[in-house]
C-alpha cells in the first residue's frame, strides 16, 4: 500500500512537471543545481557515498566497490564522487537512458534521485522523475512490508561453512503474510561455476569472481539451504522503518546487475548486505570493525549492536528434522524406517493396528531417503520409485504423525562467543618456562564455549602463539596455525558421516629450542556421541619440514583417539592420545597424550588449562599451560543517537 | 486453472524477455538449461509445463526457477512455479496430510483458513490418484489436485 502511494506520488509529480514544461518553464539549469549541490557538500555526504558504494580500501583512496561501467555516469565516477554527482544531475535533467538497463537514469538510479531531490528539490527545479513503470511493477509485486536477515548455519560435517552466509527476506507480496515461503529473498552471490577446487579457492580469495545482488522467491533459498544442503536457518526480524525500506528497495533496483569483486573473507555476501543496508540507512555505520574480514555471524552482531534485529525464528533443516524425529520414535522404529528407506522392507508391511506409529516410521523413512539422494548417497531413479511407494503407504494411513518441530538450540548464533580470541598465561616445559600469549583471528575450537556454534566443529584461522622463555629471556613464536579444522560428526543409526581433520601451519616440533618449521597434518575418522561425551578415532598422515630434522623433513602416519566431554555449558574437556610413526624422511617417532580443559563464564571470558606427555625420538617430554581467555568482538560503531 | 495460468504466464512475460536476461542471476541453472533461448517464455514454460524436464522430482529441478520479470514471479505464474520448485515436498506433505509447503500452496489457491484442514485431508485422501505414476509432472499434479478439489463440497469454489 505504502509503495502504491509512493508510485502514485511519483507519477503525479511527473505529470505535474510535464505540464509545467509545456508551459515553457524552459530547460533546467543544471549548472545551478550542481553549484547548489557543491555548496551543500552533497558529494561528500554519507548518503551519496553509500549509494555509490564508496570505500577507502587498503590504499586509503576512496573509490567505489562496484565495477560495472554502466553504474557510473561520469567517466571517473568510480573514484570521483563529485564528478559522478554532477554527471547524475546532468543525466537526470537530460532524461538520459541507461542503455544497459533500458530505462531512464532517474528510474534506474532511484535512490540517487531521492537523495538529490530531498536536498535540491529537483522537481521544483524542472527535473521531473519519469513514471518508471517497470520499477513500479517490480515494487508492486514485491510490496515490501517487513525485512528479515536470514542466516543459514553450517553444513553437516563441513566446519568451513560455519562461516555461513546471510541473505534478506522480504515479506509483503501477496500470500507471504500467511506463508513465509511465498516471500522473496535478496541474495548476494558470486557466479563461480568452477569445478576445480584450487582455482575456486584462489579466485575466491583474490577477488577473481564477480558478485551481484539478486532477487528470487524465498522458497528457492529455503529449499537450497534447508532441504538440499541441510543447513538450519535463523530468521531475524529487521527493525527498519518504512522510509528505510523504501530507500533499500530503490537502491536494490539501481544495483540490479551491478557487479562487485567478490572476496570470500572480506567483501563477501554478508558484508555487501551491510553496504546495501547502509545505503538505506546512511546515518549508520554498519561495516565498522569488519574491514579486515567479515564473518557472517559478526555481521549479524553488527546489526544487533545497532539495535536493528529482534529475536530469531529457527527453521530446522531436513537432516535436523530427521534426527529429531528418529530420537522421538526410538531406535527400534528408526531401524525399521531405515530398512524401508533402503528398500529392504516393503512400506506396506507395517502393522496397521497403530497407524500413527506407522505414519511416523514412514515419514522418517521417506525423509531419510530424500536426504540420501540429495547428499549423493543414493541413485535418484530407483530411490524415486521407492519414495513414491513409501508416500503411498504413508497417505494410506490417513493420519497425521503429530511430530513437533525440532526445538532450536539453546544459544542462537549471534549469542555465541565472539570470534577473535586473546589469551595470556604461563607455560612450563622440561627446558623452558615463562609467559604464553596467544592471538587467534577466528573462529572456534573444540574447547571454546559450544553455545551458538556447530557442536563438534573446530575452525581456527590465524592462530599465533608467542612465548617468552624466562630461562633464556627470549621471545619466540611457538606456533602459527594458519588453518586448523576438525569435524567431529557423530554417526547414528541413520547418518554415517566420515569425520575429518586438517591442520596447516608452522610450529616447533620439540619445544622452544627446536627449529620453527612447516607442518601439515590430517585424516579421516569416525565419531560417536554418548550423551555429552563425544569419542572419536582418526587416522592421520602428517608432514613436517624443519632445519633441525635429518633430511630437513619427516612424513609420518598414525592414529588419534580421544573424546570431547561437554558436561554442561560452562565446561569443555578434551583428552586425546596420538601416535606417529615415520614413513619418509627423518625417523621421527612420537606418542603423545594431551589434555585440555576450559571453564567459560560470562560469555566472553574463560580459563584454559592444557598439558601433554610425549615420548618422542626416544625421549620423554611434558608441558603445561594455563591461560586466561578473552573473546573479542569487532569494533562495531555505536548506533546513532535518537533524533 | 492451470492452462489459464500457463497462458497468462506466457502473455505476461513475453514482452520482458530481452537484453537483461544475462543479469537474471536469480534464475540459477534454468538459464543454463535453456542456453541459447534467452528470455522468460522458455523459462516459464520449462517451469510450468515440464515439456523439457519430464518429472521434476527429487531435486532435479534445483535452481531452474525464479526466472521472471526482474526477479519477481508474475502473479499468474506463481502457483505453477511454486509447485514445480517444491514438488517433492508437496508430495511428502500431501501424503502426510499437513505441512508448510502444502499450506503455502493452499495460500496460492486462496483457500480460506477455515478450509485449510479440509484441503490437507482431501489431498491426503487423494494422494494415490494425484501421484498415479512415478513420472507424473507438475501439471499432472496440479490438475489432479484441482479435479479433486472440484469434487469436494467445501473446496470446489477455489478451483
Amino acid at each position: 500500500m505504502r509503495i502504491a502511494i509512493l508510485i502514485a506520488g511519483l507519477m503525479l509529480g511527473a505529470a505535474a512537471l510535464g505540464a509545467r514544461a509545456d508551459d515553457g518553464a524552459g530547460t533546467p539549469d543544471v549548472a545551478a543545481l550542481q553549484a547548489r549541490a557543491d555548496a551543500l557538500g552533497l558529494a561528500d555526504g554519507r548518503a551519496w557515498l553509500t549509494a555509490l558504494h564508496y570505500e577507502k580500501g587498503f590504499s586509503g583512496i576512496p573509490h567505489s566497490a562496484v565495477d560495472s561501467d554502466w553504474f557510473f555516469l561520469a567517466e571517473d565516477g568510480h573514484r570521483d564522487a563529485r564528478a559522478e554527482l554532477h554527471a547524475t544531475l546532468r543525466a537526470f535533467a537530460g532524461n538520459r537512458t541507461i542503455d544497459r538497463r533500458e530505462e531512464p537514469a532517474a528510474c534506474v538510479f532511484g535512490l540517487r534521485w531521492r537523495i538529490l531531490d530531498e536536498a535540491l528539490d529537483l522537481t521544483a527545479a524542472g527535473v521531473p522523475q519519469p513514471a518508471c513503470e517497470r520499477r513500479a511493477n517490480w515494487l508492486a509485486a514485491l510490496n515490501p512490508e517487513r525485512l528479515w536477515l536470514v542466516f543459514p548455519s553450517a553444513y553437516l560435517n563441513s566446519p568451513a561453512s560455519m562461516f555461513g552466509h546471510t541473505l534478506l527476506r522480504i515479506d509483503g507480496t501477496r500470500g507471504s503474510e500467511d506463508a513465509p515461503l511465498l516471500a522473496y529473498a535478496v541474495n548476494f552471490a558470486a557466479e563461480t561455476g568452477e569445478q576445480n577446487g584450487l582455482v575456486y579457492a584462489v579466485k575466491g580469495l583474490t577477488g577473481g569472481y564477480t558478485g551481484r545482488f539478486s532477487v528470487m522467491p524465498y522458497y528457492e533459498k529455503v529449499r537450497e539451504y534447508s532441504r538440499i544442503d541441510s543447513r538450519d536457518l535463523w530468521e531475524y526480524p529487521l527493525r527498519l522503518d518504512d522510509a528505510a525500506i523504501e530507500r533499500l528497495m530503490l537502491h536494490l533496483w539501481e544495483m540490479r546487475g551491478a557487479g562487485f569483486d567478490y572476496y570470500f573473507f572480506t567483501k563477501n555476501c554478508s558484508f555487501q548486505l551491510l553496504t546495501l543496508l547502509e545505503a538505506a540507512m546512511p546515518e549508520r555505520d554498519l561495516r565498522a570493525g569488519l574491514e579486515l574480514w567479515a564473518i557472517p555471524t559478526d555481521t549479524v552482531r553488527a546489526l544487533q549492536h545497532q539495535g536493528l534485529i529482534g529475536a530469531p525464528n529457527y527453521r530446522p533443516s531436513l537432516s535436523t528434522t530427521i534426527s529429531h524425529r528418529a530420537t522421538r520414535i526410538g531406535d527400534a522404529d528408526t531401524r525399521t524406517a531405515l530398512a524401508i528407506g533402503e528398500g529392504e522392507r516393503a512400506p506396506g508391511t507395517l502393522a496397521d493396528d497403530d497407524p500413527v506409529r506407522a505414519a511416523r516410521i514412514l515419514d522418517v523413512a521417506h525423509d531419510w531417503l530424500y536426504y540420501r539422494v540429495q547428499s549423493g548417497g543414493a541413485e535418484r531413479d530407483p530411490a524415486l520409485t521407492r519414495a513414491r511407494g513409501i508416500l503411498g503407504a504413508r497417505a494410506a494411513t490417513g493420519v497425521k504423525s503429530g511430530f513437533r518441530d525440532a526445538t532450536p538450540p539453546d544459544t542462537p548464533p549471534q549469542n555465541g562467543h565472539d570470534t577473535a580470541r586473546l589469551s595470556a598465561g604461563a607455560f612450563a616445559e622440561d627446558d623452558a618456562s615463562g609467559v604464553a600469549i596467544n592471538l587467534r583471528a577466528a573462529y572456534h575450537d573444540l574447547l571454546d564455549p559450544p553455545g551458538g556454534y556447530d557442536p563438534g566443529s573446530q575452525v581456527a584461522f590465524g592462530d599465533a602463539e608467542l612465548r617468552w622463555n624466562g630461562r633464556k629471556d627470549r621471545l619466540q613464536i611457538d606456533e602459527l596455525r594458519v588453518v586448523d579444522i576438525v569435524s567431529l560428526s557423530p554417526r547414528s543409526t541413520l547418518f554415517r558421516p566420515i569425520s575429518w581433520r586438517v591442520h596447516f601451519g608452522g610450529r616447533r616440533l620439540s619445544g622452544l629450542d627446536s627449529a620453527f618449521g612447516g607442518h601439515v597434518d590430517g585424516g579421516p575418522g569416525i565419531t560417536t556421541r554418548i550423551g555429552t561425551l563425544t569419542p572419536y578415532l582418526f587416522g592421520r598422515l602428517a608432514a613436517d619440514a624443519a632445519d633441525d630434522l635429518d633430511d630437513g623433513y619427516t612424513i609420518g602416519a598414525g592414529a588419534i583417539a580421544g573424546a570431547l566431554w561437554q558436561p554442561n555449558p560452562a565446561v569443555s574437556l578434551l583428552l586425546e592420545g596420538s601416535s606417529r610413526s615415520p614413513v619418509l624422511g627423518a625417523t621421527f617417532e612420537r606418542y603423545e597424550l594431551r589434555g585440555g580443559a576450559q571453564w567459560h563464564w560470562g560469555g566472553q571470558i574463560a580459563l584454559r588449562a592444557e598439558g601433554y606427555l610425549a615420548h618422542e625420538r626416544g625421549r620423554d617430554r611434558s608441558g603445561v599451560r594455563l591461560a586466561f581467555v578473552r573473546y573479542i568482538a569487532p569494533a562495531f560503531a555505536p548506533a546513532p543517537a535518537a533524533r | 486453472m492451470l492452462k489459464r495460468t500457463i497462458a497468462a504466464a506466457i502473455l505476461a512475460s513475453a514482452p520482458l524477455a530481452g537484453a537483461l536476461a544475462d543479469d537474471d542471476i536469480g534464475c540459477g541453472a534454468g538459464t543454463i538449461i535453456w542456453e541459447g533461448q534467452e528470455g522468460l517464455v522458455p523459462k516459464v514454460l520449462g517451469a510450468t509445463t515440464n515439456g523439457t524436464f519430464g518429472n521434476q522430482t527429487f531435486g532435479i529441478s534445483t535452481g531452474t526457477l525464479g526466472c521472471s520479470s526482474d526477479g519477481v514471479v508474475t502473479a499468474d505464474a506463481r502457483t505453477g512455479m511454486f509447485a514445480s520448485a517444491n514438488l517433492d515436498q508437496i508430495a511428502a506433505e500431501i501424503a502426510a496430510g499437513e505441512g508448510e509447503t502444502l499450506d503455502a500452496l493452499a495460500t496460492l489457491y486462496e483457500i480460506d483458513d477455515a478450509d485449510r484442514a479440509a484441503f490437507a485431508e482431501m489431498a491426503q485422501a487423494h494422494y494415490a490418484s494425484i501421484f498415479d505414476a512415478n513420472d507424473v509432472t507438475v501439471a499432472d499434479v496440479l490438475a489432479g489436485l484441482e479435479s479433486a478439489m472440484a469434487q469436494n463440497q467445501s473446496l470446489s469454489r477455489y478451483v
